[in-house]
């Protein structure tokens, strides 16, 4: 076999995440390992509350887990520096939103550069790379209007374009066919399938059991606790391969 | 994110809510007018000043003036005496560094130069010729009072532009007339410059000085009864830096040939001058508090605008930072709209002082001293403008910057 799996691109490593309120604490994540090859498509599901979006927070960056490590290509994130974690987000982590969250007063092609103007691109590079991503996702005779001029699963390509536009190492979707409706989020699922396909790594968090049957690989979540995982990450590896 | 992106931003934001951005701006526009138009009033106050000073001499000008005496000394009140022309004979002998000494004495009473039945009033001094440089007195035609003039007690006078243009006309030659003066016949040998027309400084200042008319010393004393007392003593030093120290030598060696009775002070024109810029110091003060005051009130304003906006948009910040924007970019990106909020205010009160300095300049009267104004104080004040900003913006950008992204993306 030539497929003699590389370094994971994600590895959780007993990652709890507690949440203290007065007295209370809540385990939203309660000792969670687990790892990500590059190129797998995983599917995350599990009741509300039981920590799905914790967990995409977690590996995107936009938070620190309370204990255990949380390997992102190789380098421990939960020790990482607010600004080092800013950086991550901008050039590693592609995040798609249940709501989309497009800057409401730009335009589709200004909220797709704005991840490369942190990254300190010059303006015509931004064009340039956003034009493309525009066009990737089917947007092109969009790139000009507003937000709000577009339909539910126009916004969700838009936010897809942005997730997509600084080459992330990683895309996480918290429940991105949330707001649509079963043909439209059945278009963005698509989307992620084709992305898929070029080679990306993808986790979805979903409801749907239909989307979930679909990937390769599941992640069933309960009160904080992995409770099912088809397949480990080298069997996921190999049916993508085979 | 760019700076230049994050002042366009600014400037929509600016745009978006005109109104409201006019309220905030008003606190900053209202105290950078103030303060820029203090500075112009209190500059034309003190160059007022300082012209007036020059036209009197300038700051080498020391003078002795008679004064009260001290209450410790008066028992010997009736021993006292006021100068004579031998103290300005003895200050010249005694004191080194004085380069010129003007005594002089003046007609009080009936001071009228008559010229075929006409009369004109003057100011009649009784001088020596070094009053020209110390009272910065310019000759006009003719010739001032020479020494041979003083030891003969020559009849002859100098008059002043306005009191020749009103005997003899504008045109006509007062040179070799002969006028009277309390009756006694004098020649004009000279004519004073007419200070106004020359446009060096406007004022009541002017129209007096053009009235001055100068006699010899020793033929006022003689002929025209002003007694021995001069009426005011006056030493010019060429070198500044040893004034203090002349003035005191002065001090010294009047004491000494006064019988140390203290009827006298000497004054120069420079502690005139330290006088003007305390009052005007205290003006620039009381003033700049208002001004402060007002610009204190303009950057609350412009905080309070400032976290309106950004919890406005809690969920926009979420949203940048979820993408990369690190606490720097956000904290810029407020802050800059902060500065461009108090920027904008600042230049609209600039012009607002420019247009209040030029309407209030116009109208006020030719004895008062005319606003100034100068690049650097319109400079200084915009530059407050935008500290305003920055510094009551900070604690906004602050907050916004620390914004939790995920709580923020939360935020309804
Ligand atoms: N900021 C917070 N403070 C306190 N508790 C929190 C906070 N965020 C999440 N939790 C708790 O953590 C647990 C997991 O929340 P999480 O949002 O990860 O669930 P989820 O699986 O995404 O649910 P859903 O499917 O409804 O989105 C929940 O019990 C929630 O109440
Ligand atoms: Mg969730």
């Amino acid at each position: 076999m030539d497929t003699l799996p590389t370094d994971p691109l994600v590895a959780f490593r007993d990652v709890r995440k507690i949440y203290r309120m007065d007295a209370v604490q809540v385990a939203a994540l309660d000792g969670v390992s687990f790892t990500v090859h590059a190129g797998e498509l995983i599917a995350i599901t599990g009741p509300s509350g039981s920590g799905k979006s914790t967990l995409m927070h977690l590996l995107g960056c936009l938070d620190r887990p309370t204990t255990g490590a949380l390997m992102l290509e190789g380098r421990d994130i939960s020790r990482a520096s607010q600004n080092e974690l800013a950086r991550l987000r901008n050039q590693r982590i592609g995040f798609v939103f249940q709501s989309f969250n497009l800057l409401p007063r730009f335009n589709v092609l200004q909220n797709i550069e704005l991840p490369l103007t942190y990254a300190g691109n010059d303006h015509h590079t931004r064009r340039r790379k956003a034009m493309a991503m525009v066009a990737l996702v089917g947007l092109t005779d969009r790139a000009h209007h507003l937000p709000q001029q577009l339909s539910g699963g126009q916004r969700q390509r838009a936010a897809i374009a942005r997730a997509l536009v600084n080459d992330p190492a990683i895309i996480l979707a918290d429940e991105p066919t949330g707001n649509l409706d079963t043909k439209t989020g059945e278009q963005i699922l698509r989307l992620f399938e084709e992305l898929h396909g070029q080679g990306r790594t993808i986790l979805i968090v979903t409801h749907d059991h239909d989307i979930a049957a679909r990937t390769q690989r599941r992640i069933a979540l309960r009160d904080g606790l992995i409770v099912e995982d088809t397949g480990t990450a080298r069997s996921a590896f190999s049916v993508h391969r085979s | 994110m760019g700076l230049l992106q994050g002042i366009i931003v600014g400037f929509k934001e600016i745009l978006a809510h005109k109104l409201r951005s006019l309220l905030t701006m008003l606190g900053v526009i209202l105290g950078v007018a103030a303060l820029s138009t203090m500075f112009a009033f209190v500059e034309g106050m003190f160059s007022g000043w300082k012209q007036a000073i020059e036209e009197q001499g300038g700051i080498e000008k020391l003078s002795v003036d008679n004064n009260q005496i001290p209450e410790a000394q008066l028992p010997f009140q009736h021993m006292t005496r006021k100068r004579r022309r031998a103290d300005a004979t003895a200050v010249m002998l005694s004191v080194a560094g004085v380069s010129a000494v003007s005594p002089e004495v003046m007609l009080r009473e009936d001071a009228f130069v008559e010229y075929r039945g006409k009369r004109q009033w003057c100011e009649l001094v009784g001088a020596t010729d070094g009053i020209v440089p110390i009272g910065n007195h310019v000759l006009a035609e003719g010739r001032f009072i020479s020494d041979m003039d003083r030891k003969t007690g020559a009849r002859v006078v100098v008059l002043g532009s306005t009191v020749a243009a009103e005997l003899f006309g504008a045109r006509a030659p007062a040179l070799l007339r002969r006028v009277y003066i309390k009756g006694v016949p004098f020649r004009v040998i000279g004519v004073m410059h007419n200070y106004e027309l020359s446009g060096m400084g406007g004022g009541h200042f002017m129209q007096w000085k053009n009235r001055f008319t100068f006699v010899p010393l020793e033929t006022a004393i003689k002929r025209l009864g002003t007694g021995e007392d001069l009426s005011s003593l006056n030493f010019e030093v060429k070198d500044s830096a040893r004034l203090a120290k002349v003035a005191e030598a002065i001090r010294n060696t009047l004491f000494f040939l006064n019988r140390r009775i203290i009827n006298y002070s000497v004054r120069t024109n420079e502690e005139m001058l330290d006088r003007f810029s305390e009052i005007s110091g205290a003006f620039s003060i009381s003033l700049g508090i208002i001004a402060g005051i007002s610009l204190l009130v303009g950057g609350i304003g412009i905080m309070n605008i400032m976290l309106a906006s950004i919890n406005e948009r809690i969920r926009e910040i979420g949203i940048r930072k979820a993408i990369g924007a690190r606490e720097r970019d956000i904290m810029i990106q407020v802050l800059v709209e902060a500065v461009v909020l108090s920027l904008v205010g600042g230049l609209l009160g600039v012009c607002m002082s420019l247009f209040l300095t030029q309407t209030i300049g116009a109208i006020i009267s030719a004895t008062f001293s005319k606003p100034i104004v100068r690049v650097g104080p319109l400079v200084f004040s915009f530059c407050v403008s935008v500290v305003i900003g920055i510094a009551f913006g900070l604690y906004p950008a602050f907050k916004a910057a620390k914004l939790d992204p995920i709580e923020a993306l939360r935020y309804e």
